[in-house]
């Protein structure tokens, strides 16, 4: 490790600490922990949006992916501000007009039903337990790259110091430093790109050497129906991700939350860009990685100039924390609030709640180890599993639960757990012939949820008026 | 192309991996000498190459070790019939000098060992350090080197004057961006915190 990527280590990590520190002394009620007290404006909420949406699938993953396929794979971000821009207007202002603290908590008060809040919870655990493999195997990567250390020791680290910030101030704390985290990504990323075109020799050069390496790289690698596939996955799921759904509420209005959206997709396209080009140039540079994963840590810490790398090396690790931050956050928020503080122990007060929420963020945190050993796929194809089954089982219930008054608590409930099995049993079935009949899990999901909650909610007791008010408070 | 979680990814991950090179640059009277051994492992399988030179470059090959193909846009292409364990090339580059090709195997290398060694000798008086691509360190007055993970295709040897060093540039920027940031950040804490 050089000595300037160790100074840059020690300052951003004192800063984290700091922050930390600060954010501890502000957070008392269970409201401070989880929404951070409701005080986020648009700037750091975009870059917050941005921060967690820009995880090690993004700076791993993508970059990774760009490095072995090249341009194609961008336009999957489409799909994916797609999914924002339906947030924007059709979610955001509605979850952020009800304040909840927890996406369950909003399955419960719209269907009126506390049942559809536990399976609410119990399927977010679970498919963040996937995405929380991603991000600990790309940490793994990138330490295996840059320090020459062990992936399991890369991991326990990470889960060691994120679940220390997670623990000590929750929501506050994460925003302010992810917006840091953002920051530093984003000018890292854009800084790289002239370092790496002047050694590449200018685009020209480059262009010429990837078409000779293979003509797809700067075509079309992917066809348009898989990247139709991959678009519909991120943008369904993003459209009602729980991790970013817990950030609106975070947030001081809605006004705030569009603002922030817009800003996020500000960040985001920068971000892409920059993942587009360092992923190709790099590709220009060292043509044969032996995994395309460890194309944006070899790229920092080989090619950039001290600084730059350093940060940029940072500014990857942040990308992977500041995820496992915010899903530990859900999560940890979905076993406490949702399922212990209604089941187990209803009367219990704020501070223990508080505290069963920080016990359960350390056990989740360990879970995704072991499979993060077992290097299943590579980041960016468990990220994509991920997405899928998010959309799956939480696009119906969310995005049109908010937008349909009709649908039903026994709707809800069908449609999550119609949409997770049947996106499930295609993965293991119909998937393997995507080639010939060209139908992915999601849609297979997707639709599977949307029949069923429209076909169940037409035949099922109505929800109350005044669980509805809120939400539909023009129509009521 | 299927999407399963297991096919997902078209995988550079071969079972033929490239277990040490040395890769020698010798600067001459306005040519350089580039001497590259590969050693790539298990030693039955066959192996390809290949090397990009610039459109301001010559490239002429001191021995033609197999079937040498070379197209238009200055792409050779190396491949031989048999396995050989230890693949040794050999050629001269002339032209524009600032970016040296490098025969570059098309198996990856399998360890993080830093086993590929790159030896640069005799460079130009005028050699920016700080700007060459890997970066290089000086072994003695004549000679620098470099032990890396992976074999890069180009060896970048800028001069001074040449053009401004984009390494210092790149650096100066983040802490320009860094301080502005900070400025920006406290400015506005500041009105907040008054308001």
């Amino acid at each position: 490790m050089s000595l300037t990527l160790a100074i840059v280590l020690v300052v951003y990590f004192g800063l984290i600490l700091g922050i930390s520190i600060w954010s501890a002394f502000h957070t008392r009620t269970e409201e401070d922990f989880i929404a951070a007290g409701r005080s986020i404006g648009p700037f750091v909420g975009g870059a917050v949006l941005a921060a967690t949406q820009i995880s090690a699938g993004t700076v791993v993953g993508t970059l990774g992916r760009h490095y072995l396929t090249g341009v194609s794979w961008w336009y999957v971000w489409f799909g994916l501000w797609a999914g924002w821009v339906v947030s924007a207007f059709f979610v955001a202002p509605k979850l952020r007009r009800f304040g909840a603290l927890t996406v369950p908590d909003y399955i419960a008060a719209r269907f009126g039903s506390e049942p559809a809040r536990a399976l609410a919870a119990v399927l977010i655990v679970v498919s963040y337990t996937i995405y929380l493999v991603a991000q600990f195997q790309a940490s793994g990567e990138i330490a295996l790259a840059v320090f020459g250390i062990e992936p399991l020791t890369a991991m326990l680290i990470l889960v060691g110091s994120t679940a220390f910030y997670t623990l000590l101030g929750g929501v506050r704390s994460s925003s302010y430093i992810e917006f840091l985290q953002t920051l530093i990504m984003v000018a890292g990323l854009i800084i790289a790109i002239p370092v790496l075109l002047s050694h590449a020799g200018g685009f020209s050069s480059s262009i010429r050497f990837l078409s000779s390496l293979d003509d797809r790289l700067l075509g079309w690698y992917y066809g348009p129906r898989e990247l139709i596939a991959f678009g519909i996955s991120f943008g369904l799921s993003i459209a009602a991700a729980p991790y970013e759904m817990t950030r609106f509420y975070s947030m001081r209005d809605e006004r705030t939350v569009k603002q922030a959206i817009a800003i996020s997709i500000g960040f985001q396209f920068l971000i892409g860009v920059s993942v587009l080009m360092i992923g190709l140039l790099t590709r220009v540079l060292f043509p044969t990685l032996e995994s395309a994963d460890q194309a944006s840590s070899i790229m920092a810490f080989e090619v950039l100039p001290p600084l730059v790398g350093a940060l940029l090396i940072v500014g990857m690790m942040s990308a992977i924390m500041s995820t496992v931050n915010s899903i530990l956050l859900v999560t940890g928020a979905s076993v406490a609030h949702d399922l212990y503080g209604k089941y187990v122990r209803p009367q219990a007060s704020q501070k223990h709640l508080v505290t069963i929420n920080r016990v359960s963020i350390v056990i989740l945190a360990l879970i995704p180890l072991y499979f993060a050993l077992q290097k299943y796929g590579d980041v960016q194809a468990i990220v994509v599993e991920q997405a899928k089954f998010i959309a799956s089982f939480f696009f119906v219930p969310v995005v049109i639960g908010l937008n349909w008054r009709r649908g039903t608590a026994s709707g809800a409930i069908s449609a999550m757990l119609g949409g997770f099995l049947a996106c499930l049993l295609w993965e293991f079935t119909g998937q393997r012939t995507f080639d010939r009949h060209g139908i992915d899990a999601v849609e297979v999901g997707v639709a599977t949820s949307l029949v069923l909650f429209v076909m169940v909610s037409r035949f099922t007791r109505q929800v109350p008026v005044e669980n509805l008010r809120i939400f539909f408070d023009r129509e009521a | 192309m299927s999407l399963t979680l297991a096919t997902l990814l078209p995988t550079l991950v071969a079972t033929t991996q490239l277990d040490s090179a040395d890769i020698n640059i010798d600067f001459a009277d306005h040519h350089v000498v580039v001497t590259t051994r590969y050693h790539v492992a298990p030693n039955d399988e066959t192996a390809r190459f290949v090397l990009m030179r610039l459109p301001d470059q010559e490239v002429a090959w001191s021995a033609v070790p197999a079937v040498v193909i070379d197209s238009t846009d200055g792409l050779y292409e190396v491949r031989f019939g048999n396995a050989l364990g230890t693949y040794t090339f050999s050629y001269r580059v002339t032209g524009r000098l600032a970016r040296i090709p490098v025969m570059v195997p098309s198996v990856p290398s399998g360890s993080q060992s830093r086993s590929i060694r790159l030896t640069v000798r005799d460079p130009p008086a005028q050699l920016r350090l700080t700007d060459t691509f890997p970066r290089l360190t000086i072994k003695d007055q004549n000679e620098l080197q470099a032990a890396l993970d992976n074999v890069p295709s180009f060896v970048r040897l800028p001069v001074v004057g040449a053009s401004a060093s984009t390494n210092r540039m790149a650096d100066a920027s983040v802490v320009v961006l860094i301080a502005f940031a900070s400025i920006w950040w406290l400015v506005r804490h500041r009105r907040t915190t008054q308001a």
